[in-house]
């Protein structure tokens, strides 16, 4: 007995010991990205939050400077924060909708079974994996109103297209274009995944029981794609606010100020102006906005978001 | 056979190995630079932002001044690669205390850097018997444009000379003759009335605009029509007469009625097409310039009283960081030599400060422009009255910038959407406003830096 408990501990010590090697590796691959969020995501909030609270060019030492950052920003000190922000919520009221709009048209068009599908999936995702600079570079020259591409096939149907980045309504929507092209092979692959995942025997018990392909689509597809919807409902929104590097590249945030945005601000009021606090103070005010817009998502999705 | 379920320790090793070489190999990518100094020479770091061009004829600038008199002083310049092309990158450097022993930063920083302690004042140097400058050698431009009140604290080997280029097979169509001197620029209604023969519309578009520029332009507008950024106190915003107003509306209206491209549009490719017919830009544009384009330059007109442009400095800084400072002051010096300066001339990146560069062979023999004298001129005075404006340094030089050329006002002129009134009044009230958050004046500055504790010397000064 004594004989068959010694033999009996080392296996089931090995048995844990070998248990214990998935959580290890785990952790090994997921160990980088880990690190990488806390290094480089979460740790540097905190001195941007004491950043907020102080006056600093970026040079010399900060000066301590209490909530005047935020009192600035909320006495409309800056003339320009109340324009960004009305913008870019402009920009992500049709943004997000638009863009999970056009993410889904796509998945639906390219899941089914047909030669090349592949090769439409990939060509729909690659602006996913170009540079947004090279983006918006050669955007800005299809919407160019001398050489662009857009108002010469506008053009060739006797139409006379606008001053694309040169209005500033029309700038707006210029850059909206671009920025929902650029996201939309992101979003197909997204609810493609959750298009794929719709059990098969479902669609087929509503085809028996006679519904069309739209009721099929509204009573058994979208419910099941709600959940991917919901992430690319907040991912996107996210997304919306931080907008940059295309309005950067494409108007600069003009003409005027039609297209300046939260982060051109933030940009240009921290780098530009050298004043870090103010730019500071704007990112921390950013994080908490789109802290609540998420929380409130969340709640609201309780009632729309269906998990199997 | 399965796959085995976990990594084997020879696996986990080559992996290992890989990422070590591979990082070895990037690191090695990234630290180049142009050699290190030989056993008893001191090194002397230098970066500058650039493109490829650019960093080319650092290089080369770095070579002659070597030979000329570095290698003679057993000090070697080692050329640092520069992060990107962005300034805000080169400030970050200051930030951490890295930057190199020479460094190239924006013209408008160099009185917050010196206020702030981060680089040296160089009037010392400058003014010792042995290892000084020869006042007389230099345009004085060299000495006065970016001083700290009055103090050196930075060398500019050369001045962008923004003037206008022109196209000249649209000037020989249209019957036009450009002035070949500033003593000459057009007055303001000849101007315009040549943007108006120049530019050619079908269907409501404009095939070939008259003239561009950039927002930069509003300041030579605004000088050209007598007035000055800050009144004499340095209390108020000095752009407030109706003939500022007046000058600022006529290049909106320029804008408007399609004699201008608006902001958003790219010149360079538009005057590489024949479609622009002048254009306002630096003296590197010519980099840029498509072979297929008979070009050359001509002065900004009188806007209306007088003709004037916008010399933007590259200005050279020695940190407080750097190891042999005395050493960089010697580099440094050695880039505003006569051998560095005729690379700079030879390059037609910018209009060297040296006078003998300037008018030397290095300078005046590239086959075009033909007028490179309307260059050279930026940097002198024409009958009686600067070319170059004397722009206020400091942080309401920095403010007037920010309000008048940069940012959403500057691009409401330029979309045209925005008029000159709103304009000025906008960019006033933000200069205003930031002078009074700063309660300056025209001493401020010379109390700020007494205090900062920035000078070295203050008995020392080479503009005394």
């Amino acid at each position: 007995m004594a004989v068959t408990a010694a033999r009996a501990r080392p296996a089931a010590q090995r048995r844990k010991k070998k248990s214990a090697w998935p959580a290890v590796r785990g952790w090994l691959f997921i160990g980088p990205v880990v690190i990488g969020t806390l290094l480089f995501n979460v740790l540097p909030m905190i001195p941007t939050l004491y950043t907020s609270l102080t006056n600093w060019d970026g040079i010399s030492s900060p000066q301590w400077a209490g909530f005047a950052n935020y009192s600035r920003i909320f006495s409309g000190g800056d003339p320009e924060f109340m324009k960004s922000l009305i913008n870019t919520i402009i920009y992500a009221v049709v943004y997000v909708p638009v863009g999970i709009a056009v993410g889904l048209v796509l998945a639906l068009l390219v899941n089914r079974k047909a030669r090349g599908i592949v090769l439409f999936r990939a060509l729909f995702f690659m602006p996913v994996v170009t540079s947004l600079v090279a983006i918006g570079m050669v955007w800005r020259w299809i919407f160019d109103d001398q050489y662009g591409v857009l108002n010469w096939l506008l053009s060739l149907v006797g139409i006379t297209g606008p001053h694309w980045l040169g209005e500033p309504v029309s700038a707006m929507i210029a850059v909206m274009i671009t920025g929902v092209w650029a996201i939309m092979g992101y979003n197909m692959v997204i609810l493609l995944a959750g298009l794929q995942s719709v059990p098969a025997e479902l669609l087929d018990s509503a085809k028996v029981d006679g519904a069309g392909a739209l009721n099929r689509f509204r009573h058994v597809m979208l419910p099941v794609l709600t959940p991917a919807l919901f992430f690319l409902l907040i991912m996107s929104t996210i997304g919306s606010f931080q907008v940059f590097g295309l309005i950067f590249v494409m108007t600069s945030g003009g003409p005027g100020d039609s297209t300046y945005v939260y982060i051109y601000e933030l940009w240009y009021q921290s780098f530009q102006l050298r004043k870090m606090g103010f730019g500071s103070a704007m990112a921390v005010l950013l994080f908490l906005v789109l802290g609540v817009i998420t929380w409130i998502q969340w709640r609201l999705s309780k009632r729309w978001v269906f998990y199997q | 056979m399965s796959a085995p379920d976990h990594i084997s320790r020879r696996r986990f090793l080559e992996g290992g190995l890989a990422v070590a070489a591979g990082s070895a190999a990037l690191s090695a990518c990234g630290g180049g630079s142009s050699g290190s100094a030989p056993a008893g020479w001191t090194s002397v770091s230098f970066m500058s932002i650039g493109d490829a061009p650019d960093q080319a004829m650092f290089k080369e600038m770095i070579a002659a001044a070597q030979k000329e008199s570095l290698d003679a002083r057993k000090i070697k310049i080692e050329w640092r690669p520069a992060p990107g092309t962005d300034w805000s990158r080169t400030m970050a450097l200051f930030s951490s205390g890295t930057a190199a022993d020479i460094t190239r930063v924006d013209d408008d920083r160099v009185y917050s850097l010196a206020l702030d302690k981060k680089i040296h004042q160089l009037d010392p140097w400058m003014l010792d018997k042995k290892i000084g400058m020869n006042k007389d050698d230099y345009f004085d431009m060299f000495w006065t444009d970016n001083t700290v009140e009055g103090y050196q604290f930075c060398m500019e080997p050369a001045m962008s000379a923004n003037v206008l280029y022109y196209n000249q097979d649209l000037f020989k169509k249209a019957g036009i003759t450009a002035p070949t001197s500033w003593s000459q620029a057009w007055g303001w209604g000849e101007f315009m009335t040549n943007v108006n023969k120049l530019t050619k519309k079908s269907g409501g578009k404009t095939d070939v605009y008259g003239i561009g520029f950039p927002a930069n332009i509003v300041e030579p507008v605004l000088y050209g029509s007598g007035g000055t950024a800050f009144n004499a106190n340095q209390t108020e915003c000095g752009v407030n007469t109706p003939a500022n107003e007046k000058a600022i509306d006529a290049i909106v209206q320029l804008i408007k009625s399609g004699h201008a491209p608006t902001g958003d549009v790219e010149q360079l490719p538009l005057f590489n097409s024949g479609k622009l017919a002048m254009t306002w830009e630096a003296m590197d544009f010519v980099t840029q310039i498509s072979s297929s384009i008979k070009w050359d330059i001509m002065p900004w007109p009188k806007s209306p009283q007088y003709a004037m442009t916008k010399n933007y400095a590259r200005a050279f800084v020695i940190p407080k960081t750097a190891k042999d400072p005395k050493a960089a002051y010697l580099a440094l010096k050695a880039l505003c030599g006569k051998a560095a300066q005729d690379v700079i001339a030879k390059h037609q990146w910018a209009v060297p400060n040296l006078k003998s560069a300037a008018q030397g062979s290095a300078f005046t023999d590239h086959p075009s422009p033909k007028s490179k004298q309307v260059w050279s001129e930026t940097l002198t005075s024409s009958g009686g009255h600067p070319v170059g404006i004397s722009f206020p340094r400091g942080p309401i030089g920095e403010a007037w910038a920010n309000a008048f050329v940069e940012g959403t006002l500057a691009n409401g002129i330029l979309s045209g959407k925005l008029s000159a009134k709103d304009y000025i009044s906008r960019a006033r009230k933000q200069v205003n406003s930031e002078i009074s958050q700063l309660h300056w004046n025209s001493k401020e500055g010379a109390k700020r830096l007494t205090s900062s504790g920035a000078l070295a010397d203050a008995n020392s000064k080479v503009l005394a």
